[in-house]
Formats: structure tokens, C-alpha cells, sequence
């Protein structure tokens, strides 16, 4: 038996190399299991006559304009999610779950505060609301050594440089007030930019246009892992910051009923609050899940700090697709000194020991550990 | 031990909740419990959790203990029901918290996303350097997020501060300062401690300021806990002792709770905590709890109770009680609840397990790294008010323009100076607002500030100190005033328990900086007797981090305080400012007038560790000394040039701490070092340099002389002058080195 904490990935987690993400792991005795909940979603998709998940996990090749758009990476990121976690062994100990950005989504369904249908109809619907309305960008930024040892301060001077750009006074603070960012959007063509999402080793900041060309202008040159810095994410907005007024707005017109329950285990958010079993507020998850956080930066650096701190599991465990984001938990663990993690080699070799800190669902051997 | 209560109380747990019966109820976590109060299903639960875990972090320490990876024993349990204090304040309600908090402390950092209150604890358990509060240097309850300044006190000298603080939150208004401290105009302070505790003549002394305050209708708006187990240790608590002697104090509403069961106590403790944040008034809160597991690990309680004893109050368990109500009210069956206590203690334990593995201290300089901060050598301008204004205040002719004059009308314009630039700093202490103080150094501040920054406080210099931590805590700067060196030592555990440890033990995060002036030494020509003529400090030189600055010339008092305000602003300093009475009127040193000076610019201030030299800097014969002792070896040197024997002399104007390099430097090459101490021989400043200078200067060392205070109190009437330094002594010193010298 372990104690792990779930970790459910974002958008842009879905890659050309996980194509036929959801046929994995078909010799285990509960694959039926994700294969019903893929056939959920499919279902779910087909009513609203959209493409099926399925459909799109096995097309012959994939095709960044439909695999990686709003309207259709959100739905399949979190049914692979939700596929993989159907596999997990009882006897192991869901201790907490969390989620990045759009897996906040995920974890929501992993907690039990959603069922099945309702998070797919959350996570579809703010994707679907995405097509044709990208608003803004999002770029990534280093805030970690190549070896992923963090520099202290690096995040601050970061975000006093984005708030330089902005043309708008107070809003480009991490935390704008919730009320203006409702009420009184930014406008697409002012010059804005300010901190999306906090992740791990990297910030993900988010803008207008001339907001993140500013931003590029400005931003020194990294080259790390063999990739420059700053790097512009494809067809992602400026999520998690006030740019995302109208997303908000639908999500209160459209989302407002959701059916929420009480949590199994702790859901840890992107603010690093813990939802628990029988405390969890209706009301106020509902707040946070379709205002803050679509509003607000996603700290899920602080997530996983939360999680590796208060609930230290056997492992943290990645569900798919992909496995990017675990060098986002990896560099968290390491600013955290976690079980004496303090660099990258310190983390690959603890990986390579029998309990390795991270287990990822892309790569069968450590997914056996759980499943 | 031969009876493990852990196991006993842990079992009473598992048994009793397993019995109980229990019939699912259709309640909502929005659904509330007790009428008229915030307790919902989700809020009961909660606590049922922070109890648990607070518990569970009482059982963890114990066992980490017997492994040799903690180092702290002492416990919650019993106390748990204080989480309903920390649920039903707020994060902005600055909380002052004894060391059986834990269930306090976890319900507040549910208040405030993104906490790690378990692992934190646990690093504190085990003294690691990565405890985020104290940095390992001790087991303490504390957070900034939270809002909760640790405490290490076991004898509630934390409570004057908690009232300083609390007084300067509403004091706040009249200094147009409504939110310093980050603190909102609305937040109340929280400050608890135990039954036992509360007999300390710090506690009382706390207690009676806050009521003396109330009592002329001054907002005190803080909270007083008393968490009443009835023991203290080993020592009973006389039945009903608290009740009677608190139930009807005057300035002191009293309220009156069991916090043994959440469902009886919780309307009561809201109802207490809204009325002091409505009302302002200081609140006294007296809280029914049991002790469980003793007063710490190493207490073995059946040596002084008897086993039915420990049992009655085993079974008043506050956790079983909370269980118990939920299970009644069919919110968590046996089983969720055990299975709720099971999850945790794993959380527990599996922290505990990592947070045993984080480093330690290592080194000295890794431990005292939190004392002070690095202090700037040469101490930047001070912020200084504009010309107009100053022009305005002193009434077109500015001080530096006038005639010389004596150190306390020079002290006087220096406040008035300071107070100008910086509305930030508030003048207290006995007597110095109208009368302006007993030797007129605060004149004219009240008229010209008002009773909002100048005021006098009640005749207690403890109450004097906590208002000054208050205050510096707050981010205001406060510049108190101790009428008497000997009056601070009923007071002094303010200072050295409390505001110089607060860096030490929050690892900078928290700080009380502030400037407190203090009439000393002798030389008072036989009045005033031992109480006024004070001339031991050795007991503030000892205390790790404080300041202690003295001057014998009017400029340098007035540039000594200007640093000492630039180093509590800049470094969150405690700086101690020993005026020395006897010169603070004195015109003459050798010739009439001579000893009067005009007053130094505003933007002239004395360097960290600044030391003066006075006659010829290559004599054979050094005289080091400080405040009168300067004075008189500058008599002294006077009447020796007369005879054609040179001397120089070192001024010393930072006591603590010591110049050392300047010191040394300037004894270096020396044939003779004097050193003038007017404090006592044993334990006095001499000791240290003569140490110093021995350590440093080896075969190289010059003859040492001292020149110091007999170890004895001062005398009333002209028999002073057989116990201290005098002008002749220090000049037949000298001569006999001249002689032995040049024969």
C-alpha cells in the first residue's frame, strides 16, 4: 500500500507521441473501466456533435490545429487523465489531488467533487466556450538553473519586470482584485501582461499581444534543455489572468449548476487551498473553480509544496497524457529539499531507486507501481 | 514510565467512538449547529480535524522523541478546544499563543491558502534550520502569513507586549497611522496562557494595565485566554481561583467558557470575540480545559496525582467530546471518524519522518545569524523634517542656531526634532507628557504632538516596555521613556525574554524596534539614594542583540539618539539609550559654561560603534571611559596638564556592543590604559576590556589600572563619593603611572 498524491496535467500536455493515449495499459484487469469512461466522454461529445475523444486519440496522425485547440485538447487531456486514475489500485491511498491549470478541472473528478459527466462538462465547456475566442497568449520563462537548483527572487524580479510593461496601473499585480477583473475587462489592445501560472521552474505569463511582445523584447535570452527562452505556448490565452473576463462570465451563465459533492480525499488548488471531505463549502468551491482561478494566477508551485509538505505520500503520481509537467513537480520538490532532493541529478537518481519520488503513467514501469 | 498515557488516551478515543451509536442525518456542510453562532457542519467538522491533527502532532513529538530526532514534548492535549479561537478569529487578529496552541494554530491556517502547518510543526519538534518560523532555535507556535508572533514565554511575559500591542492597534487613529502593520483598523489581538501562569506578577501586571486603560476608556481591543487545566505542573490551581478573582474585575469583561465541548462553547467564545471587536475593550476569556499526558513528556504525573485523578480527566477528553457530537448529530459514523483519525496520524507521522531528516544548525554563526541584522557602519542621514517645518515648530529659530546649552535642552530638541520627521514615533513612559519627564528632557513635546504621540503611562516600567514591543511590532517607532536605570530591572525580562529575542526566534520576520531613554548613573551629589543613582547595566550588556548607547556631551546625546532611531527604523534594533543624569543640567567641566554646546544639525548622527578621542593622541597613557567617567577624566586631564602630564582619552558611546577594533587600536603602542568604569567592578564594562585588551594584545599589553564603582549599592547623602570615580582618583591615577614612567 502507498500514499500518493494525484497530479493531473494542463492543456498542452497532449503531444503528437500520445496519440492512442487511451488504448494503453489494455492487458490490465480494469481496462474496461477506461474504456467506459472513454466512452463517456465520447458519448458526452457526440451530443453536442463535436469530435470524439476516441476520435481524436486514434487519428492516424496528429494535427496541432485540431489536437492542441481549446475546443478539443481539454476534453481528451482530461479523459486520459481520468482513464489513467481508473487503474489505480485499491489498496493504494489517495492522500490528496491536484491538478494543473486546466487538471484543477481533473482533480475535481478525482476528489469525487464532480462526478464524471458534471467535470466533463465543466472542462468541455470552457474549452469548447475557447474556440474562436483566443484571448491573449502565454509564454514561458525559467526561473530555475539548468539544473534545476532554484534561483530565490528570480519570480519576483520577473513579475516587477512584467508589471513595467503594462499600460494599466494596478492590474498587472499577480493578484488584481476579483470585482475589476469581472467588471471592468482589459482590453485586448492596451499592452498588458502579468503572472499566469507559477510552474514549478518555470512562469507561464500571460498577455495581450503587444503585452508579450513587450515582454519578449525585454526578456533576456535563456537557452535551457536545448530550447530558448522566452517561449511562446501555441493556441494557449492568457489563462488565469484578468484577460479571461468573458470565460468567467460564461462559465457563470453556463456552469452555474453544476452538481458538486463532497470530496474523498483533499483537493489541493491552484492557491494551494485544501478542499476537504465533508467541510467543502458548495458555494465557495463553485467561486473559486469559475471566477478565481480562471482570474487569478494558478500557483501550482504551491500546490505541490502544500502536498509534499502536509501529506509527504510515498509518491507523487503524474496522470497522462504526457509527462512535461514532471519536471515542473520534480523542480518543486527541489526548492522544497524534499527527501534531500536538491538538484536534477539528485532527482534522476532517486528515480532510478525502488520508491521513486514521481511516479509518470507515460512510463508503464513506474505506473506498476500503482496500478 | 510504567503506564503509557498515550496509549491509554489513544484507546479511550478509538473505544468510545466506536460505541457510539449513530443515525445518518441529512445535513449539509452549510448547515448550521448551534444557533446564532458560524458552527456549520463543515466548520465542526474542521475543528474535529485540527484537533485530531493537533493531537496526532502531540503523539508524533513523543515518538520522535524516543527515537532522538525531537526535542519537545510539551503538548496540546486537553487544550484542543482552543481551535474554536482560532477558527473564529480572523488571520488579521494578531494572536499572541502559549505553547499548548496546537489546535489554535491549525484552524487559523485553514484561514489562509497555500499553509503547511503540520510539517512546520514538525520541523519546529525537530529543531531543524528549515523550521520557517524560528529557523530551529526553539519549539514555538508561529506564522507571519498567520499573523502569530512566536512566543517562548513559559512565565506569560508575553502578556504586556499582547496589551502594548493591542493598545497601539487603536492608537493607530489619533497617529493618522489607520494601517500600519499591515494590520486592519477593525483586527483585535488574541494572547493566551495557562492558569498557572496567570499568578506571574508579569501576567498580572499585563492584566492590570489593560483594565487601568479600560477603566479611563482607552481601547484596548485584545483577548485575554486563560486556559484553565487547573495545574500548573505540579501545582494545584485553587478551585474556582480564576472565576473568582477575574468575574468581576473592573476594566476586565469576563466571559466564561468550557471549551471542552465545541457545542457548548462555541456561542460563548463568538460571543466574546465579537464583543472586544465591537467594543474595543480588553475581554478577559477563561477557558475550561484538561491537561492529558502530563505537563510534558518527561512528566511523570502520577508522583503527585492519583491514577482516578489522571482518569476523570482522561475521560473529559475535548476530541472524544467533539466526535462524540458529530456522531450524535449523525454527521461522521464511528467509522469515518476513526478512519479520519487514522488518515491523520499518517499525515503526522509521515511529516514527522521527513521533517527528521531536515538539517540542523551547524555552526554559531548559523544560529546567532537571526540576532540582528548586518548593521550599516556608517549610519545614513537621518530622515529630517523640511525647513519650514522646523522653522514652524521652533517658532523661526531653529535650535542650531541658538546658544550653547545643556544636554537635557538639547536631548528635548533632538525628540522634538526626530518626532517632526517621522510621525511614526510616539514619546511614553511616567510623568513625561505635561510635566515633561522629572528632569524636563520631553517639555513641550505633549503641546507640540499631542496626546496621540506624547503621553504618560501608569506607574509600572513593564507595562511601559510592552507598550513599547507593541508599538514597534506594529511598525510604529517608539521612543519610551524608563524614569530610573533601577526601575527597569523589575521590567527587565521585557527586554531581554521578549523584545531582543523576537528577531532571534522569528528569524527576522518579526521585530519590535524601538528606543527606550533611560535616566542613569549616579553622581546625583548624594540625593536620591540607590534608586536614583543606579550605576550597574551588566545585566543589559548580557542580553544577545541590544544596543546600548551613552554620551557625556550634549551633541553626541542628541546624535546618539538620531542612531539609535536610524537603527530601529533600518534594522529593527532594540536600542537602550543611558542618559546619564548628573550631566543632563551640568554647565561646567573646568571654567564656566564650558560643559554647554550648541546644538549638532539635524543631519549629524554617530556612526555604528562610534568612539571619541579627547588631548594628545600619542600620550603613553590612555584613559578609556564613558558618560561621567568621560566627564571626569576630562577634569582629570585638565588639572594633570597643569602639571605637565599628558593623557589621552577614549570615549566610548556604544556600550554593547564594544567597538572592539577601536578599542584595541587606540590602546595598541600604549604604555598605560586607565580604564574609568563607572559601573561596578564586578560585572562592570572593565572587565570586558581589560579581557579584550588581553586577548588582543598579549606581551604586547600595557599596564591596566581600573578605575571603577565599588560593588556595592550607592549610598543616600555624601558617602557616594567612597564608591564611585572621582576627578582626584583618576588624576592620582595617572600621576602614579606618569611617576612610574618618568620616575
Amino acid at each position: 500500500m502507498a500514499r500518493i498524491v494525484l497530479v493531473a496535467p494542463g492543456r498542452g500536455s497532449y503531444t503528437r507521441s500520445e496519440l492512442g493515449y487511451l488504448g494503453r495499459f489494455s492487458d490490465h484487469p480494469r481496462c474496461q473501466e477506461r474504456l467506459d469512461l472513454a466512452e463517456q466522454a465520447d458519448a458526452l461529445r457526440r451530443d453536442k456533435g463535436e469530435v470524439s475523444v476516441s476520435q481524436l486519440d486514434q487519428a492516424g496522425t496528429f494535427q496541432p490545429s485540431r489536437h492542441l485547440a481549446g475546443e478539443n485538447a481539454s476534453a481528451l487531456i482530461f479523459a486520459c487523465s481520468a482513464a489513467d486514475a481508473a487503474l489505480i489500485g485499491p489498496q493504494h491511498e489517495v492522500v490528496a489531488v491536484l491538478g494543473n491549470s486546466m487538471g484543477w478541472y481533473s482533480a475535481l473528478y478525482l476528489s469525487g467533487m464532480l462526478s464524471f459527466a458534471e467535470a466533463f462538462r465543466l472542462v468541455d465547456g470552457m474549452g469548447l466556450h475557447q474556440r474562436g475566442r483566443q484571448r491573449g497568449g502565454q509564454i514561458l520563462y525559467p526561473l530555475v538553473e539548468e539544473d534545476w537548483r532554484p534561483q530565490p527572487g528570480r519570480l519576483e524580479e520577473l513579475i516587477d519586470l512584467v508589471c513595467s510593461v503594462c499600460d494599466i496601473g494596478d492590474v498587472g499585480k499577480p493578484s488584481p482584485p476579483l470585482a475589476s477583473a469581472l467588471d471592468d475587462p482589459i482590453s485586448l489592445d492596451s499592452t498588458w501582461a502579468g503572472l499566469s501560472i507559477h510552474l514549478g521552474g518555470y512562469a507561464v505569463l500571460g498577455g495581450t499581444e503587444s503585452g508579450l511582445k513587450a515582454l519578449e523584447e525585454r526578456l533576456p535570452t535563456v537557452t535551457q534543455g536545448g530550447r530558448d527562452f522566452p517561449f511562446r505556448l501555441a493556441r494557449h490565452s492568457a489563462f488565469h489572468t484578468p484577460l479571461m473576463q468573458p470565460a468567467s462570465r460564461y462559465a457563470l451563465e453556463e456552469l452555474d449548476d453544476l452538481q458538486w459533492n463532497q470530496p474523498r480525499a483533499p483537493a489541493i488548488d491552484g492557491g494551494g487551498t485544501q478542499w476537504k471531505p465533508m467541510q467543502t463549502l458548495q458555494e465557495a468551491v463553485s467561486h473559486y473553480t469559475l471566477i478565481e482561478q480562471v482570474l487569478r494566477p494558478f500557483d501550482f508551485t504551491t500546490a505541490v509544496r502544500v502536498a509534499a509538505r502536509e501529506y509527504n505520500p510515498d509518491h507523487f503520481v503524474l496522470l497522462g497524457p504526457g509527462e512535461s509537467l514532471g519536471g515542473a513537480v520534480a523542480q518543486v520538490l527541489i526548492a522544497e529539499n524534499w527527501r534531500g532532493l536538491n538538484d536534477r541529478d539528485s532527482f534522476q537518481k532517486a528515480q532510478q531507486s525502488d520508491s521513486p519520488p514521481l511516479l509518470s503513467f507515460s512510463r508503464v514501469e513506474q505506473a506498476s507501481l500503482v496500478v | 514510565m510504567s503506564v503509557n498515557r498515550v496509549q491509554i488516551v489513544d484507546q479511550n478515543f478509538r473505544t468510545r467512538v466506536s460505541q457510539a451509536p449513530f443515525e445518518r442525518a441529512s445535513l449539509r456542510p452549510e448547515d448550521v449547529l448551534v444557533r446564532d453562532t458560524r458552527l456549520t457542519v463543515a466548520a465542526a467538522v474542521e475543528l474535529l480535524e485540527c484537533q485530531i491533527t493537533s493531537r496526532w502532532l502531540d503523539y508524533v513529538a513523543r515518538e520522535l522523541k524516543a527515537e532522538g530526532k525531537s526535542f519537545y514534548t510539551i503538548g496540546s492535549a486537553g487544550h484542543e478546544g482552543n481551535a474554536m479561537l482560532g477558527q473564529i478569529t480572523r488571520p488579521t487578529d494578531t494572536a499572541f499563543l502559549h505553547y499548548r496552541s496546537g489546535g489554535f494554530y491549525l484552524a487559523r491556517a485553514r484561514q489562509v491558502a497555500g499553509q503547511t502547518p503540520i510539517f512546520d510543526t514538525c520541523l519546529g519538534l525537530c529543531a531543524s534550520s528549515q523550521d520557517p518560523i524560528s529557523g530551529g532555535r526553539h519549539k514555538v507556535w508561529g506564522s507571519l502569513e498567520l499573523n502569530i508572533p512566536p512566543q517562548t514565554s513559559t512565565i506569560a511575559s508575553h502578556l504586556p507586549k499582547s496589551v502594548g500591542y493591542a493598545f497601539f492597534m487603536d492608537r493607530r487613529r489619533r497617529l493618522d497611522l489607520l494601517d500600519a502593520g499591515g494590520i486592519p483598523r477593525d483586527a483585535i489581538a488574541v494572547c493566551t496562557f495557562g492558569d498557572a501562569s496567570v499568578n506571574h506578577s508579569a501576567a498580572q501586571g499585563a492584566l492590570n494595565a489593560a483594565a487601568w486603560a479600560d477603566y479611563q476608556r482607552l481601547p484596548v481591543p485584545l483577548l485575554l485566554v486563560c486556559e484553565d487545566n487547573g495545574i500548573g505542573i505540579s501545582v494545584r490551581t485553587p478551585g474556582e481561583w480564576v472565576d473568582k478573582s477575574f468575574r468581576h474585575r473592573t476594566g476586565l469583561p469576563y466571559f466564561k467558557v468550557d471549551a471542552l465541548d465545541i457545542f457548548a462553547g462555541y456561542r460563548e467564545i463568538q460571543q466574546a470575540v465579537d464583543y472586544c471587536r465591537r467594543t474595543r475593550r480588553p475581554v478577559f476569556l477563561h477557558l475550561r480545559t484538561v491537561r492529558l499526558l502530563g505537563h510534558a513528556g518527561t512528566d511523570i504525573e502520577l508522583s503527585y496525582k492519583k491514577r482516578e485523578e489522571i482518569e476523570a480527566q482522561e475521560a473529559l477528553d475535548p476530541l472524544i467530546q467533539t466526535a462524540l457530537g458529530l456522531i450524535e448529530r449523525g454527521i461522521l459514523s464511528p467509522e469515518e471518524v476513526l478512519k479520519l483519525y487514522d488518515t491523520i496520524a499518517e499525515q503526522v507521522r509521515a511529516a514527522g519522518r521527513e521533517a527528521a531528516q531536515r538539517p540542523r544548525h551547524d555552526s554559531a554563526a548559523s544560529v546567532m545569524s537571526s540576532l540582528l541584522p548586518e548593521v550599516p557602519r556608517q549610519m545614513p542621514s537621518p530622515v529630517r523634517a523640511s525647513d519650514k517645518a522646523r522653522r514652524q515648530h521652533f517658532r523661526k529659530s531653529v535650535p542650531e542656531k541658538s546658544r550653547p546649552r545643556h544636554m537635557a535642552q538639547l536631548i528635548n530638541w533632538g525628540l522634538q526634532d526626530l518626532m517632526l520627521s517621522d510621525r511614526r514615533i510616539t514619546v511614553f513612559g511616567e510623568d513625561v507628557a505635561r510635566k515633561g519627564g522629572v528632569y524636563n528632557v520631553t517639555a513641550d513635546l505633549y503641546e507640540a504632538f499631542g496626546v496621540g504621540r506624547v503621553f504618560n503611562t501608569l506607574l509600572d516600567e513593564q507595562a511601559i516596555l510592552g507598550l513599547a514591543i507593541g508599538a514597534g511590532q506594529l511598525g510604529l517607532l517608539p521612543i519610551a521613556e524608563i524614569q530610573y536605570l533601577a526601575y527597569l530591572y523589575n521590567a527587565i525580562d521585557q527586554l531581554r525574554g521578549e523584545a531582543c529575542s523576537l528577531q532571534f526566534f522569528s528569524q527576522g520576520q518579526f521585530r519590535n524596534p524601538m528606543v527606550v531613554r533611560i535616566a542613569s548613573f549616579a553622581y546625583q551629589k548624594g540625593f536620591g539614594g540607590h534608586f536614583h543613582n543606579d550605576n550597574g547595566f551588566a545585566s543589559l550588556r548580557e542580553i544577545p542583540g541590544i544596543i546600548l548607547l551613552t554620551a557625556s556631551r550634549g551633541p553626541d546625546a542628541v546624535r546618539a539618539m538620531r542612531t539609535a532611531v536610524s537603527l530601529a527604523r533600518q534594522c529593527g534594533a532594540v536600542v537602550l539609550f543611558l542618559e546619564p543624569i548628573a550631566l543632563y543640567m551640568t554647565k561646567d567641566l573646568v571654567g564656566e559654561g564650558d560643559w554647554l554646546f550648541p546644538y549638532p544639525p539635524p543631519e549629524e548622527t554617530l556612526d555604528f560603534g562610534h568612539v571619541s578621542h579627547h588631548g594628545p593622541g600619542e600620550a603613553e597613557i590612555l584613559i578609556i571611559g564613558y558618560a561621567n567617567g568621560c566627564y571626569l577624566s576630562l577634569q582629570a586631564q585638565h588639572d594633570l596638564q597643569e602639571e605637565g602630564i599628558d593623557c589621552a582619552i577614549l570615549e566610548l558611546h556604544f556600550l554593547t556592543p564594544l567597538n572592539r577594533e577601536a578599542i584595541v587600536e587606540a590602546a595598541r603602542g600604549r604604555q598605560s590604559v586607565i580604564l574609568v568604569d563607572e559601573s561596578r567592578r564586578t560585572g562592570g564594562l572593565s572587565e570586558e576590556i581589560a579581557a579584550l585588551l588581553a586577548e588582543e594584545l598579549q606581551d604586547s599589553m600595557p599596564h591596566l589600572t581600573r578605575i571603577c564603582g565599588q560593588d556595592t549599592y550607592i549610598p543616600l547623602g555624601t558617602a557616594w563619593e567612597h564608591v564611585l570615580p572621582s576627578r582626584r582618583g583618576i588624576a592620582e591615577a595617572v600621576r602614579r603611572r606618569w611617576e612610574v614612567l618618568h620616575g
